[in-house]
């Protein structure tokens, strides 16, 4: 049978300064009906160029260069407007990676469905209707009659991504572009969105490519691999074949930096001890929100976005903090940088009770404690060159003066591995990797005890990321710093912390050392984050999702308002009606391993579905 | 949202309170005794003082806010210094002149600007575009008087296609007035179009690179529904803002080109109030420019509120 | 390759070489500039001596005699002086204090933002032109009560501006950083925000200076503005204004057209300016 997709010698360009920069060097692909390959490579590999190729679409500032692009013996480059409109949406359809961006907010979900069943006039306002419905129910969305009289921002971004596939879906098209569409959602969903796009794409017979990232999500849905590095094929295969014998030595970097959980016994640093006794740093029955207090009342607590949060830290300790988007993490580092004061509670340094804002710290507390945050492109001033921005730091602390400064901005590039000559370089200069680097360089300016890193990694590509925490754990043996990690990714987690809290709706539903916390008894939202962290391996969605519920509730509708009882009932296997209302006990299983839960030890042990 | 739109009108209602209060004190502290410029070389002191206790000027500031802000609400506006007729008189024909012309522009200006708008945005750096784009520079760029001004000397005194000064408009034949009044009407439309247009260009254009637009494009939609269907209801928001802040700008800003044209409207009657120091026309063609224009910031602001769908149809 | 988010951020060095009609505002404000501050060299007479009768035409002196028998190319040049001179001045002033008010609310939030914000709200809720015409009717049409009654007006909505402005970058991580560093609300200003401010506040800074130009022409075309003998560009036109009864259009034509012309100039440079921020649409939809 021959190929429903055919590019060859494809080059794209973009517009960079006055010039055009090739970006898309040469690739050639071929795409069988009904097969479903995955396009996988770092930001920049240009993975999206080369799919959106399928529909004729270049985005703006670039162009087709070289080559060509057949779609069903159809030369899809030549066509004109007209004939390119026919093509896309009816024989491909795309999926794109923001759902909350690419759905109209004033167009009804069903509508928007219909729109491209009635502008192909594949079917009348009735049959297309129909189709909708048939369509979200698909996809296992609820109640997929009212669904379609909704519009896309009264949903929850798993639900906008599926609509989006079913909006991809409606024509029945041969080939379907998924571009990263389970990228931007928190683990627990992504799985359910990953299942139900799975079994559309079987049910509809369709071919599909699916970029993204991530190896392991890529297993669970791709019969072919292709591995694209900045712009050019590296290798292709197989899906199984690339994971357990990948040729190419960037294949092999990219398996060897994929998140998964470690082997239990390789599971933390290794030198995790219980709860510490003398703590450098404590966070105590902790509660804030972003409300501003009317007239010296206090705040309601169903407006804290974190409540009764307590932890301790020891001194070069790597403490964790992981949950879902929403759950309260990057707000708790904000309350003990003292960027947002506390509602109530306090954040103890050495024994010492820090003000609750910056302003009411003294310059040596807040030399102690760090932050450095996720985004490359907003940790530093794009107006600063490199040694101004360390200069600074250094300055501000020590009164450092210019000469010695210059001496000391070079040690502490060389520190994070990056040469003296950074310093004169501003920020548009360097990678994202390299400016995270200058991140940490800044923050260890200050010689802090701790660095709070706020998701710090999530948003470099896994092979830089792998070398930045590397850069960080060999930091910690030689200068002895403590870090309070916040992350979503568990298995980033599961190799650098000492201990892990687990946080569910502003509140610590677990805490305890990080080998205990991978393993059971766990509270039900541990076990549910760990079970949902791909594998890498081809068979685990099918195994995995076997013993969930597909039709999960939406996760907003499960969202419990706070005050007394436990968070997580609302999305709970095993909530008991009448019991988790109340506030869940502490359970203490030793070695400062806590969970607060309802359930029996025993019933927590047992293997959960 | 019914919370949200209350909060905007009782944001109005004070506003309009605060205006009302930076006009008093304004036309308080007018430079010179009032009643000594109006009695001129005739002020005796018992004159002035008789005058002043006519005028209610012995009575302390605070009180006399109050009883004029009263007598606004109930629609005694008092009497005019220089003619003694009411004001209510003297300034609703004035109103009616204004609006009428401010109507006038309008229904020509707003539809015209919008599809101008959008089809400039339509087709963004074409031929069209830019050449729209470049009109319209010139056009917020030179003030209304001068553009009035070239309106008068080339179709007025040198054509002779339409009068030069409107000394009194014809509202008893409708068609005759929408001769006289072609002039005063170009010249706003020129000010108040250019922005417009400009403005709605940029609000479609601004809708035209969201993701949404680019999913309707890989969907197959054609061009001309991506606009109507996809772009436009999420532009309208701002473009209604826009629209309704015209209407401000075009009431309170009607004054320059009254003068020109000698037209009698409220514009011109203030001007001529301040130079008369017509202490009650002024509060009371004050307070009308700024009642309008701030109900025109209101409806400016329920219109971004209402029309944005992500408020709309918020879960 | 996956879109990124849309930067807020302008590129340093992004700015090329300005296309031709950026170049010809250019060239007006220059001339416009280069007028006011070497016009008392230029003028070939004093402008308020009287040098011939009422509306002589053009011949013996460039560009004929205004309603007095002044030189109108003389008193167009002073015109120039004295409208530059008032624009400048209060754009300036109201653009700084301003600038400075929006950048402490964005930075500082809490109480302080949401005052300035029903402040500056209830200040733009005043048509401009009668706050114009209040205010010199109870004070006077003096240079410092004009210009302080421009930079007054200007100045809520350059607050606005400056404000919005600066809340995109006091929500970046690197002024969350240095504000977790200590550094205090001064230091983040200067430090932090302006650098990264300047493109936008430039465009607005021009558009101030158009707004300004506009007004001031029309307060003095009332008649409110600068006072007799002296006159800007408008009040040229109106004490030149009985010409056009009488067939003599340039005295009064030619100012008009010079306030055009250099708000011309400055509309084409903040266009340029604003343009390179602005997000790209598809080629297609063009």
């Amino acid at each position: 049978m021959g190929a429903l997709l055919e590019i060859s010698g494809l080059s794209v360009e973009a517009r960079q300064g006055g010039g055009w920069v090739e970006i898309v060097h040469g690739a050639s692909v071929a795409i069988h009906p009904g097969e479903v390959v995955a396009f996988i490579g770092e930001s920049g590999a240009g993975k999206t160029t080369l799919a959106l190729s399928a529909l004729g679409f270049n985005r703006s500032g670039t162009r087709f260069s070289g080559g060509s692009v057949h779609f069903d013996g159809i030369d899809v480059l030549a066509l004109d407007r007209k004939a390119r409109r026919d093509l896309r949406g009816r024989s491909v359809a795309y999926v794109a990676q923001s759902a909350a961006a690419a759905l109209n907010p004033s167009i009804t979900i069903g509508d928007q469905i219909s729109e491209s069943l009635r502008i192909h006039r594949i079917a009348t306002a009735q049959g297309a209707r129909e189709r909708a419905r048939a369509l979200l129910a698909l996809l296992d969305l609820p109640d997929p009659d009212r669904l379609a009289g909704r519009y896309p921002q009264q949903t929850s971004g798993g639900q906008q991504q599926r609509i989006m596939t079913a909006i991809a879906m409606s024509c029945g098209p041969k080939l379907l572009v998924l571009d990263e569409p389970t990228t931007a959602l928190d683990v627990t969903t992504q799985i359910e969105v990953l299942k139900a796009i799975k079994d559309a794409i079987a049910d509809q017979k369709a071919a599909a490519i699916y970029i993204s990232h991530d190896l392991a999500v890529v297993a669970q849905i791709a019969s072919r691999i292709i591995v694209l590095r900045r712009g050019s094929l590296v290798e292709q295969g197989p899906a199984d074949e690339i994971i357990r014998a990948p040729r190419h030595e960037y294949t092999r970097a990219l398996l060897s930096a994929v998140k998964v959980i470690p082997e239990i016994g390789r599971i933390g640093a290794g030198r995790g001890g219980a709860e510490p006794k003398r703590p450098v740093l404590s966070v105590q029955n902790v509660a804030a929100g972003y409300l501003k207090p009317a007239l010296g009342r206090p705040l309601p607590r169903q407006s804290m976005v974190v409540q009764d949060i307590s932890l301790h830290m020891a001194p070069g300790e790597t403490l964790a903090l992981v949950g879902e988007s929403g759950s309260g993490k990057s707000t708790l580092a904000r309350v003990i940088a003292g960027l947002l004061p506390a509602a109530e509670g306090d954040v103890v340094l050495d024994g010492k009770v820090l003000g609750r804002r910056v302003g009411d710290r003294t310059k040596e507390q807040l030399r102690r404690v760090q932050i450095v945050f996720q985004s490359p492109e907003q940790a530093l001033n794009p107006r600063q060159r490199i040694g101004t921005a360390i200069g600074r730091a250094l300055h501000f602390y020590f009164g450092t003066r210019a000469a010695e400064r210059a001496g000391r901005i070079a040690e502490l590039l060389n520190l994070v591995g990056l040469p003296a000559a950074f310093a004169e370089k501003f920020p548009d200069e360097l990678s994202g990797g390299e400016r995270q680097r200058v991140a940490i360089a800044r923050a260890l300016a200050a010689k802090p005890d701790i660095i709070l890193c706020d998701e710090f990694l999530s948003a470099l590509d896994t092979v830089v990321a792998a070398k930045v925490l590397q850069l960080m754990a060999d930091l910690r043996d030689s200068q002895g710093v403590g870090y309070v990690f916040i992350s979503h990714d568990l298995a980033t987690v599961a190799t650098i912390a000492d201990r892990v809290a687990v946080m569910y709706a502003g509140r610590i539903v677990e805490i305890g050392r990080t080998a205990d916390i991978f393993r059971a008894p766990n509270h039900p939202y541990t076990s549910l984050l760990i079970r949902s962290v791909p594998e890498l391996r081809t068979d685990w969605l099918e195994e995995t999702i076997g013993d969930r519920p597909v039709k999960a509730p939406d996760a907003r509708a499960a969202k419990i308002a706070p005050g007394p009882g436990c968070p997580f009932r609302g999305r709970c296997a095993l909530a008991l009606p009448g019991v988790c209302e109340q506030t869940p006990p502490a359970i203490d299983l030793g070695d400062g391993h806590r969970l607060y839960c309802h359930r029996s030890v025993e019933t927590l042990s047992a293997p959960q579905d | 949202m019914a919370r949200l739109l209350m909060r905007r009108l009782i944001f109005a209602v004070l506003t309009l309170l605060a205006t009302s209060v930076i006009v008093f004190v304004a036309t308080e502290i007018l430079p010179g005794d009032v009643v000594t410029a109006l009695l001129g070389q005739n002020a005796t002191p018992e004159l002035v003082k008789n005058m002043r206790l006519e005028l209610g000027l012995d009575q302390p500031p605070i009180q006399r806010y109050f009883e004029w802000l009263g007598g606004f609400l109930t629609g005694d506006l008092g009497k005019s210094l220089a003619s003694h007729a009411a004001v209510s008189s003297v300034v609703l024909p004035r109103l009616w002149n204004t609006v009428m012309l401010a109507a006038y522009a309008a229904v020509i200006a707003i539809p015209l600007s919008i599809a101008l708008g959008v089809l400039s945005a339509a087709y963004a750096e074409r031929v069209f575009d830019r050449t729209l784009s470049t009109v319209s520079v010139f056009l917020v760029s030179i003030p209304e008087f001068a553009i009035a001004l070239a309106l008068v000397v080339f179709l007025a005194v040198q054509a002779h296609w339409f009068p030069a000064v409107i000394y009194k408009p014809d509202w008893n034949h409708p068609g005759r007035v929408i001769w006289q009044l072609f002039l005063p009407m170009l010249t706003l439309l020129c000010t108040m179009m250019a922005h417009m247009i400009r403005m709605t260009r940029a609000a479609v254009l601004d809708v035209m690179a969201s993701g949404y637009v680019e999913f309707a494009l890989l969907k197959g939609v054609p061009k001309a529904r991506i606009l109507l269907r996809h772009a436009l209801p999420n532009a309208m928001g701002p473009v209604l803002s826009v629209v309704a802040l015209n209407l401000g700008y075009l009431i309170s800003g009607v004054a320059v080109i009254e003068v020109v044209f000698s037209y009698p409207g409220l514009g011109r009657l203030m001007v001529d109030s301040i130079s008369y120091r017509d202490m009650p026309l002024i509060q009371a063609t004050a307070m009308i420019f700024c009642a309008l224009y701030i109900f025109f910031n209101f409806i400016a602001d329920i219109g971004s509120v209402v029309l944005n769908p992500r408020i709309m149809h918020a879960s | 390759m996956t879109a990124g988010p849309i930067s807020l951020q302008v590129k340093s060095a992004s700015l090329r070489f300005p296309p031709v009609l950026a170049s010809i505002g250019i060239g007006l404000v220059g001339l416009v500039v280069l007028l006011a501050v070497f016009g008392p060299w230029l003028e070939p007479q004093s402008p308020s001596k009287l040098i011939g009768g009422a509306f002589d035409p053009p011949g013996a002196t460039l560009l004929g005699t205004d309603v007095l028998g002044r030189d109108v190319f003389s008193r167009l040049i002073a015109g120039a002086r004295l409208t530059l001179f008032v624009t400048a001045i209060a754009t300036t002033l109201g653009f700084a204090v301003g600038a400075i008010w929006g950048f402490a609310a964005a930075e500082l939030r809490g109480w302080f933002d949401d005052i300035t914000e029903s402040l500056v709200n209830i200040l733009l809720c005043f048509p401009p032109l009668m706050m114009g015409l209040l205010v010199v009717s109870a004070l006077s049409s003096s240079l410092p009560v004009l210009i302080g009654a421009i930079a007054f007006i200007q100045m809520p909505r350059v607050v606005r501006v400056a404000r919005s402005v600066a809340i995109n970058i006091t929500t970046m991580q690197y002024v969350e950083v240095a504000r977790a560093r200590g550094e205090g609300l001064f230091s983040i200003m200067i430090h932090e925000i302006l650098p990264n401010s300047l493109r936008p506040l430039g465009v607005e800074y021009g558009l101030r200076l158009t707004y300004s130009t506009l007004f001031i022409s029309g307060l003095s075309f009332l008649g409110l503005g600068i006072q007799p003998p002296d006159a800007d560009w408008g009040g040229l036109v109106r004490e030149n204004l009985p010409g056009v009864q009488l067939g003599v259009y340039l005295p009064a034509l030619l100012p008009g057209l010079a306030i055009g012309l250099f708000a011309v100039g400055l509309n084409l440079i903040v266009d340029w300016l604003g343009k390179e921020g602005a997000r790209p649409i598809s080629e297609e939809l063009r």
